[in-house]
C-alpha cells in the first residue's frame, strides 16, 4: 500500500460537516442579530437562508479538503498528507504505533465506512492521524500493511476474553446521579417557600428599587436553572455512555460506547498508570463509584475517553478489577490514617477563614444576618473537613499505591509504585510541633494524591516503602 | 530509615534573592505611594491605616532583604543519588521531594538574566508527572549535576 490514497468519498461529507459544526454558532448569531430581533418570521426565514449557503459552502470546503487529503502506508511509517495551501505531512513512524482504532459516527454508520485513528506512543496532536471515512476491505489492507512493524497495534479487535456492559437500568441510574448537585433540586424547590422571611434581609438588595421580588421567586429561578443543568447533565450522560463494554484482550484493554457517536478506544495495559474510584455525592450513599483510568500520554483527552466503568456498586469493583485489570486491582488491605489529633486540623483549617469573616462583620457592624451566613458557611467547611478526615488514608502494598481522600467526592488511588513520579512530605512549624506532616503523590498521569496531616511516624516509612528496588 | 540530602546551593544564591527582595521592596514602596495618595481622598479613613501602610513598607523591606534569603539558602538541601532525587527546602513549610530516576524524562540546565549576572543557573528534571528544580548552583556545577543525573537515568531503568 505504498502508494497515495485517497479517503472513502463519503468523508466529503464528513469534512463538510466538521466545517459546518464550527461555523454553526458564529452564523447562527449573525443570522439571528443582524436584522436586529424584528418578526420571528423574519428571522426564521433568515436562519433558513444562513444554513441552506452554510450547506452549500460546506459541501464545497468538504470536497475541497476530501480531495487534498492522501494517506498511504510504507517505508516504515504511515504518512498523512493534507492541506490546500499550506501543505502538512504528518508521519507516524510504525514501530511506534500503539494502537489502530475504528468508530463510526452517524455520517459514517450512513455510508457504512469508519474512521480511523492510529495513535503513536506520546501525547499531543503530532501523535495521532485520523483519518474521517475509510472502507472495511482499506482498513484490513491498512492493518495488513501495518502488521509487520507494528504486530500488536495492527491486530483488529476480536471477540472473547473477559468483558463487562453497562445494562441500561445502570445507565439510567448514572445519568439521574451524573449532576453532583442533582440533589439540591428538590431541597432547593421546597426551601423556596420555606425560607422566605428569613432569606429575605440577604437577597433584598438583589431585587431592584423596592422589593418587587421575593426570596421565594429568586429561590425557584435559580431552582430551574439547576434542574435545566442537572437535565443536561443527565442527557449528556446517556449519550456518552449507552451501550457502554469493556473487554480485556491480551495486553490491551478495549472499551466501546456511544448513542450517537460510537467510540471506540484500544488501550495497552502498559499505559494505564493507576485506576481512580470516585464516589459521587449521589452515588456514595447508594455504595455506588465510577472506575477512571489514569494514563499516561492521554492527558489531553475528556474525561469520557478515560472512564473505565461508569457505574457499579462498590461491592463489585473487586470482581471487574480481577477480570479485566488485575494489574491495578485494588488490593485488601486496611488504608492507614491520619492520627485522631489532626481531626482537629480538618475541621479548623477550613472554618478559620469564614470564622474570621464572621467576627470581622460583627465587629464592623454590617449587620447579624451576614455574621450568620458566614458562621454558617465556617460550620459547612468544617463539616466538610471531618468527612476530608474520614477518608483520608493510604497504603503501600504489592508494588501498589493506594490513597484516598475527598475534594467534594470521595476518591481513591490505586497506581503502581512504578508510576510515583514524585513523592513527598508537606511540614509547616505547627505540624511539626504536633508531630504531623502531610504526605504528596504524583503519579504519571499527571495526578496528585494528598494525605493532610498524617503522623511524621508513618510518613518516612510511607516514602521509604516506595522506593526503588 | 531515609537519609537527609547535604548538598546545598551556592552561596551567590542569597546575593541573588537580597537583590530580587530589594526589587519587591521598591514594588511595594511604590504599591504605598499609590495607596496613600488613594487613601488620602477618602474623608473616613481610619487614622491607624496610613500609619500601617508606611510601617509595612520597611519591615517588607527588611523581610525580603535580611531575614529571607538567608533562611531559604539554609534550609534548601539537595542530594542526587544513584536511584532517586532528594530535595528539601522550605522556610515556612518544608518541603521533601523525592524523585525515582528511572521516572526522569530528561535534564536542563536555564539561566535567567540574573542568574548569569552571578554565574548560577537552575538543574531541571522532568518526569511524566511534572518538573522539578534545584535552583541556584554554581554554573559548573549545574552543568555536573545535570550530566549526573542524565547518566544515572539512562542506566536508572526503563522509564
Amino acid at each position: 500500500m505504498s502508494e497515495p490514497r485517497r479517503l472513502h468519498p463519503a468523508g466529503i461529507a464528513v469534512a463538510g460537516l466538521e466545517d459546518l459544526r464550527g461555523a454553526l454558532v458564529p452564523a447562527l448569531a449573525i443570522a439571528l442579530l443582524s436584522g436586529g430581533l424584528d418578526s420571528l418570521a423574519a428571522a426564521v426565514a433568515r436562519v433558513g437562508a444562513f444554513a441552506l449557503i452554510g450547506t452549500v459552502v460546506a459541501a464545497v470546503s468538504g470536497y475541497v479538503r476530501w480531495a487534498n487529503t492522501w494517506y498511504s502506508v510504507g517505508d516504515g511509517a504511515v504518512r498523512l498528507r493534507s492541506g490546500i495551501f499550506q501543505k502538512r505531512e504528518r508521519t507516524i513512524p510504525l514501530d511506534r504505533l500503539q494502537s489502530i482504532d475504528e468508530s463510526q459516527g452517524p455520517v459514517q454508520r450512513l455510508f457504512g465506512v469508519s474512521q480511523v485513528r492510529l495513535q503513536a506512543a506520546g501525547s499531543g496532536e503530532g501523535a495521532e492521524i485520523k483519518l474521517g471515512a475509510l472502507s472495511g476491505a482499506d482498513i484490513a489492507a491498512l492493518r495488513a500493511a501495518a502488521a509487520g512493524a507494528a504486530p500488536a497495534a495492527a491486530v483488529a479487535p476480536e471477540p472473547g476474553g473477559p468483558a463487562r456492559r453497562l445494562g441500561t437500568p445502570m445507565l439510567l441510574l448514572a445519568g439521574i446521579t451524573s449532576a453532583q448537585f442533582g440533589f439540591v433540586l428538590p431541597v432547593m424547590a421546597a426551601a423556596g417557600q420555606a425560607v422566605d422571611e428569613l432569606a429575605e434581609p440577604l437577597v433584598g438588595w438583589v431585587s431592584e428599587g423596592g422589593a418587587e421580588h421575593s426570596a421565594g421567586a429568586i429561590f425557584a429561578a435559580a431552582a430551574v436553572v439547576v434542574g435545566a443543568a442537572w437535565l443536561v447533565a443527565f442527557l449528556g450522560t446517556l449519550i456518552a455512555f449507552a451501550g457502554h463494554t469493556v473487554e480485556r484482550r491480551g495486553d490491551r484493554l478495549r472499551i466501546v460506547r456511544g448513542l450517537l457517536v460510537r467510540r471506540e478506544s484500544t488501550i495497552p495495559v502498559d499505559r494505564v498508570q493507576g485506576v481512580l474510584l470516585v464516589d459521587g455525592l449521589a452515588r456514595q450513599p447508594l455504595g455506588m463509584t465510577q472506575l477512571r483510568l489514569e494514563t499516561a500520554g492521554y492527558a489531553d483527552e475528556r474525561v469520557h475517553e478515560r472512564t473505565l466503568f461508569p457505574l457499579l456498586p462498590r461491592s463489585e469493583v473487586e470482581r471487574l478489577m480481577a477480570e479485566l485489570l488485575p494489574e491495578l486491582s485494588p488490593p485488601r488491605v486496611e488504608l492507614r490514617r491520619p492520627p485522631q489529633r489532626a481531626l482537629r486540623r480538618y475541621l479548623l483549617r477550613p472554618a478559620a477563614l469564614p470564622a474570621l469573616a464572621a467576627v470581622v462583620a460583627l465587629a464592623a457592624g454590617a449587620g447579624a444576618v451576614w455574621a450568620a451566613a458566614a458562621a454558617a458557611l465556617a460550620l459547612a467547611a468544617a463539616a466538610h473537613g471531618a468527612l476530608r478526615f474520614h477518608a483520608a488514608g493510604w497504603s503501600v502494598r504489592d508494588r501498589l499505591l493506594v490513597v484516598r481522600g475527598r475534594r467534594v467526592a470521595r476518591w481513591t488511588l490505586v497506581a503502581r509504585a512504578g508510576s510515583v513520579d514524585i513523592r513527598g512530605t508537606t511540614q509547616d512549624p505547627l505540624q511539626r510541633r504536633a508531630r504531623l506532616a502531610s504526605l504528596r503523590f504524583a503519579i504519571a498521569s499527571r495526578r496528585r494524591a494528598e494525605v493532610p496531616h498524617v503522623d511524621v511516624a508513618d510518613a518516612a516509612p510511607a516514602l521509604a516503602a516506595l522506593a526503588a528496588r | 530509615m531515609l537519609p537527609e540530602p547535604t548538598q546545598r546551593l551556592a552561596p551567590e544564591a542569597r546575593s541573588l534573592w537580597r537583590l530580587e527582595g530589594a526589587g519587591w521592596s521598591a514594588g511595594l514602596a511604590v504599591a504605598a505611594m499609590v495607596a496613600s495618595v488613594q487613601l488620602g481622598q477618602w474623608d473616613g479613613r481610619p487614622g491607624w491605616l496610613p500609619v500601617l501602610i508606611w510601617i509595612a513598607v520597611p519591615v517588607g523591606a527588611v523581610v525580603l532583604v535580611g531575614v529571607v534569603p538567608e533562611l531559604r539558602w539554609r534550609r534548601w538541601r539537595w542530594e542526587v543519588r544513584e536511584t532517586e532525587i532528594d530535595i528539601r527546602h522550605g522556610v515556612w513549610a518544608v518541603r521533601r521531594t523525592l524523585v525515582p530516576m528511572a521516572r526522569v524524562q530528561h535534564v536542563d540546565t536555564e539561566s535567567g538574566l540574573l542568574q548569569q549576572a552571578f554565574e548560577l543557573a537552575t538543574v531541571s528534571f522532568h518526569t511524566a508527572a511534572g518538573k522539578t528544580e534545584i535552583p541556584q548552583l554554581r554554573r559548573q556545577q549545574a552543568e555536573d549535576a545535570r550530566l549526573r543525573i542524565a547518566q544515572l537515568a539512562r542506566t536508572g531503568g526503563d522509564v
